[in-house]
């Protein structure tokens, strides 16, 4: 099992959006280090072909008629937004 | 630039969005409609409330196997959804719900003119993401287009020149309109294609480092895109130079392109099994069904004018280019003597009204097809000439009427002989001081004699005849 | 404490009115909840306005719904129309959803009187309900020990009489382990039988809506009202039969199957409290089946990389764009994003966001992400296996009592090992159900699981039941609502 880099977690951090402290980095790599650890327990485990998983319930072909369905009003569609302007969702640059 | 002594090769895939034409989204019941004020077609489904769940539009999953059917494919008997990932304000959900290693259609083709197919490698549903504008450093998200659906179809890298993609885009969006799954309006950017392309040495069988260029939505731009990037990398291989594998933008006004994405874009999709939405699973009866509803499409229509119907190819490729107007044609041929007649009226009269591409898809056309078809039975049985065949169907395409309204029952039929005589008589007697000019050998005077017996007749009478039974008259008189 | 029926009863002929009750409800969350931290927001106004509603109708003489005019709770993670909703979490602070989640629509059509939202671990990632962003619950039983997680405020508010009944979500064991750890009953149905739409999603394929009551005929009950086909969920086609009317049957015969695997490093008070459930089991006229299930010992990695994987998708929206908390200075959309959820989300949220990344990201997809998966369904089969064999599976919820305060907050992976009997159950999408069966030398609740297979919560809580009353198990605590 490999360890985290911290390469890898800032590539991580990025494709999830967060930024890492560099005052957090060292806890956070150990944290990683640990969980991956754990999750990789799951590799000693012998691999049977045969039950590869699917949905729970098996279940298949749930559809919906093509049929509209009115929307809801743009006041609503806009009603927890941060920001919001010209009836669309708004950011804007703050320093 | 120039005077290169390796010749290249283009190798050339695509990725080709087209948004379908469905009423509702893919995933909620919200108006696909084109336009509106922003955020009006919205749900708390399409701009991803938390806790609110997809529900897979059926039409969208019959759509695209019918694009599939459309296109050679082999339609898979089990699909599924999975999730994308990647992180856009235009994406509501910090994921797009596509098709990743179970898409709906694979291993198809698209036959160009040249009787090279492009093959295609599969087609799978997706959502399409929202509009962002920007704006004086602004960006002002809307969500209507968000969760419209598209399928992607992606072909393998078998184009080998700008003309040919451009061939392969334009027999796409004529079979998805002539099967009815899209409108294919590029300008409106329900058909785009994101172009891949690499260059080889000629004879070299390994593949170049490729750039795509993404999201071409109209014709005329890929072509220079694609001359652009293609003189790119030509000028970096010929100077030793290595093209870096990118995503480039095109950009019209400068005609050239550039990079796309920067570093914090860094793109890893993370796809994985959409759990909020189950197995589709594709029956026999579902694709026969499906199968059945299919339309001839374009290329045998084509091939079947030609064959067929003895039109010109040329002609049989512009009657080909939109369903409505090939059907129009059709119905204004069948049971004509020669099908040629009805082409030549479509092509000449009717597309002069049709100025656009756009007209021509909607072939709004003031009189119905039986009102052609008609007018062309009469000259069929030779009851008007060519010349008032197209001078009434201009007058029937100006007022919606039928040929009826404009051709008396008497300017029909032949004049007989005898009443063609009679006219000659009638016409010479009239005007003695040409018979005399004829003889004195003023060979126009003969034509004012004609014209009389034309006018009389309202143009029935054949002329040549009429003209001969003048000149015996004369020289018998 | 009165069941729902007898309160719904006392209702019907008027010996008690809803408001009354609501009231009674409602100073005691006043009183108490200073201490159990069990509600993060309360709906006086719409209870009282509900609770009037229903007695109205009992003045007029109509017959009402059975959940009518009883107050009850909802977990901060269910949709709930113009009642903010946060999961606990500061990135979704001020949010009140435009729309109802489809639990809270059936419960309104009942007249079910909503007193609150109750807290939870934040986006329901944790075991003891500390990981909220507005700090844990405690235990009514003990107030120094956690009410668990993370429907630990569900949980802490039935158990202090604070409600009477809450709703919950489990993913890992979220209602099943704080209705434990506070000494009630906890069920968490079949996957695909409650509908999810309105539940905001921690791991979709695992999550499933539930009932926290106070005893098994209430979450029998409960599970019947709320397991309706929904069309808004693909994924729910509702329940096969309703629970209530064969509650009481008796179980000769009913096949106990005791995995060996689930009581591995199980000893002291738990232990003997799950024998003395076997006994009683046994004396019921039920037979024991001794067994083993080597896949179980994957499940907590399985489990971890699932949930993770599902998470770090499901809480890419959070974004600051739509709803909810945005950063206050950026300098690009980009560096907004960023900002807002490294500001918005905890550590242990931000953790799990990672660890899911990872496992999905290219180059260890197939050695986590795929595996596990596949491993999914090699327990899946095991449980399969074991119902050929057996009709209903005992195991303990959690192999302790409940935590002291901040007993989790050290090291995150012998936080997850506490999970290890809960999560095989949303593995394999079965029903299971904790109900108390005894106490620990310090007097904090000892729960027992007992476990079907998919679709058999008719069997699953007639089994209950029948513990239950045989048990007798029951602790009155010092909090809360008299009547």
């Amino acid at each position: 099992m490999a360890k985290v880099t911290r390469e890898e977690l800032q590539q991580i951090a990025t494709l999830s959006k967060l930024f890492i402290a560099q005052e957090d980095e060292e806890a956070l790599l150990k944290e990683m280090d640990s969980i991956i650890a754990f999750a990789d327990t799951i590799n000693q485990a012998v691999s049977d072909g045969d039950t590869d998983f699917d949905n729970i319930n098996g279940l298949s072909n749930v559809f919906r008629a093509d049929e509209v369905i009115p929307s809801i009003a743009q006041e609503d569609v806009l009603k927890n937004a941060p920001e919001a302007a010209n009836g669309s969702f708004l950011v804007r640059p703050r320093r | 630039m120039g005077g290169t002594a390796v010749k290249y090769e283009i190798v050339c895939g695509l990725e080709t969005h087209v948004e379908l034409s469905t009423k509702t989204k893919i995933f909620c019941g919200c108006t696909t409609q084109f336009g509106g004020e922003p955020n009006t077609h919205c749900c708390p489904v399409c701009i991803g409330l938390p806790g609110t769940l997809p529900r897979l539009n059926e039409k969208v999953v019959d759509y695209a196997i019918l694009a599939g059917l459309a296109t050679h494919c082999t339609i898979s008997p089990v699909a599924k959804m999975d999730r994308k990932n990647y992180c856009y304000p235009d994406l509501p959900k910090a994921y797009q719900i596509s098709q990743y290693d179970k898409p709906l259609c694979v291993n198809g083709y698209v036959e160009l003119d040249s009787g090279r197919r492009i093959r295609i490698t599969r087609i799978h549903i997706e959502e399409d993401a929202g509009k962002l504008v920007h704006e004086r450093g602004n960006t002002y998200v809307d969500y209507n287009r968000g969760g419209v659906p598209l399928i992607e179809i992606v072909s393998e890298p078998d184009i080998r020149s700008v003309e040919e993609a451009r061939e392969y885009m334009e027999k796409l969006q004529l079979i998805m309109r002539c099967i009815g799954v899209s409108d294919c309006k590029m300008q409106e950017g329900s058909m785009r294609s994101d172009v891949n392309i690499s260059l080889r040495p000629v004879g070299s069988e390994t593949l170049g480092t490729r750039t795509e260029i993404k999201n071409m939505n109209s014709f005329t731009y890929m072509e220079k895109a694609m001359r652009y990037e293609i003189e790119r990398q030509a000028d970096l291989l010929d100077s030793g130079e290595k093209v870096v594998q990118d995503t480039l933008r095109y950009l019209t006004d400068e005609d050239r392109t550039e990079p796309m994405r920067s570093k914090e874009d860094a793109h890893d999709y993370r796809y994985f099994r959409e759990p909020d939405l189950v197995t589709i699973a594709v029956s026999e009866e579902r694709i026969e069904r499906l199968r059945s509803q299919l339309p001839e499409l374009p290329q045998d229509r084509k091939k079947r004018y030609i064959e067929e119907l003895q039109i010109p190819p040329a002609d049989a490729d512009l009657l080909c280019r939109h369903r409505r107007i090939a059907e129009y044609f059709e119905a204004a041929a069948a049971g004509t003597k020669n099908p040629k007649t009805a082409a030549n009226c479509m092509l000449g009269q009717i597309f002069r009204r049709l100025v656009t591409e756009e007209d021509k898809e909607k072939a709004e056309i003031p009189i119905p097809p039986q009102y052609l078809h008609d007018l062309i039975v009469l000259l069929d049985e030779g009851k008007i000439k060519n010349n008032l065949l197209k001078s009434t169907l201009e007058k029937m395409l100006d007022t919606g009427k039928p040929a009826s309204a404009f051709i008396r029952e008497e300017d029909m039929g032949g004049v007989d002989d005898e009443t063609l005589r009679r006219l000659c008589a009638e016409s010479l007697a009239k005007n003695p001081k040409a018979g005399e000019d004829y003889k004195k050998g003023k060979v126009n005077a003969a034509k004012s004699l004609l014209g009389y017996v034309m006018k009389a007749t309202r143009g029935r009478a054949d002329a040549p005849t009429a003209e001969k039974i003048l000149i015996e008259l004369i020289e018998n008189s | 404490m009165k069941t729902l029926s007898q309160l719904h009863d006392l209702l019907q002929r008027g010996e008690l009115s809803s408001r009354e009750l609501t009231e009674k409800y409602l100073s005691a969350i006043e009183r108490d909840d200073k201490e159990l931290n069990a509600y993060v927001c309360v709906t006086p106004e719409e209870a009282l306005a509900t609770a009037d509603r229903v007695d109205e109708k009992i003045r007029r003489g109509e017959t009402i719904a059975p959940l009518a005019g009883i107050p009850m709770t909802l977990k901060d993670n269910l949709s709930t129309r113009g009642i903010e909703t946060t999961c606990c979490s500061k990135i979704l602070s001020g949010y009140r959803p435009v729309y109802d989640a489809t639990v809270w629509e059936l419960l309104q059509k009942q007249d079910a009187v909503l007193l609150g939202k109750t807290n939870m671990d934040e986006f329901a990632m944790g075991s003891s309900s500390e990981t909220s962003c507005f700090g844990g619950s405690r235990n009514p039983h003990n107030t120094a020990h956690v009410a668990g997680g993370s429907s630990g405020g569900g949980a802490a508010a039935v158990s202090g009489h604070l409600a009477a009944y809450a709703l919950g979500s489990d993913t890992g064991g979220s209602i099943r382990q704080p209705a434990s750890f506070c000494g009630i009953v906890g069920l968490k149905p079949t996957y695909g039988t409650v509908s999810r739409y309105g539940l905001i999603a921690y791991a979709s394929s695992l999550d499933q809506i539930g009932p926290l009551a106070g005893c098994v005929e209430d979450a029998a009950l409960l599970f019947d009202a709320i397991s309706e086909k929904d069309e808004r969920d693909s994924t729910c086609s509702g329940r096969r039969e309703a629970t209530l009317p064969a509650l009481r049957e008796d179980i000769r015969g009913l096949k106990v199957g005791i995995p060996a695997e689930y009581f591995t490093g199980i000893g002291g008070d738990v232990e003997k409290a799950l024998l003395h459930a076997q006994e009683t089991f046994r004396e019921l006229g039920a037979e024991l089946v001794p067994f083993s299930m080597p896949s179980l010992s994957y499940a907590l990695p399985v489990y971890y990389i699932l949930a993770c994987a599902e998470a770090s998708s499901n809480l890419g929206r959070y974004d600051g764009i739509r709803y909810g908390y945005k950063a206050e200075h950026y300098d690009s959309i980009h560096d907004m994003m960023c900002r807002t959820r490294s500001e918005g989300f905890g550590r242990e949220v931000q953790r799990r966001i990672l660890l899911g990344t990872y496992v999905l990201s290219s180059g260890y997809y197939d050695a986590y992400y795929k595996k596990a998966q596949h491993l999914r369904g090699t327990i899946v089969h095991a449980f399969d296996e074991a119902f050929t064999r057996c009709d209903i599976l005992l195991a303990p919820t959690v192999p302790s009592t409940s935590f002291p305060l901040h007993f989790t907050q050290q090291d995150p992976v012998l936080t997850y090992q506490t999970d290890i009997c809960t999560v095989p159950v949303n593995i394999a999408g079965l029903p299971g159900i904790s109900l108390p069966c005894g106490c620990d030398e310090k007097g904090l609740p000892i729960g027992v699981q007992l476990i079907a297979n998919r679709f058999e919560e008719r069997r699953l809580l007639q089994a209950a039941w029948n513990l239950e009353q045989a048990l007798n198990f029951h602790k009155e605590s010092e909090w809360g609502v008299r009547l």
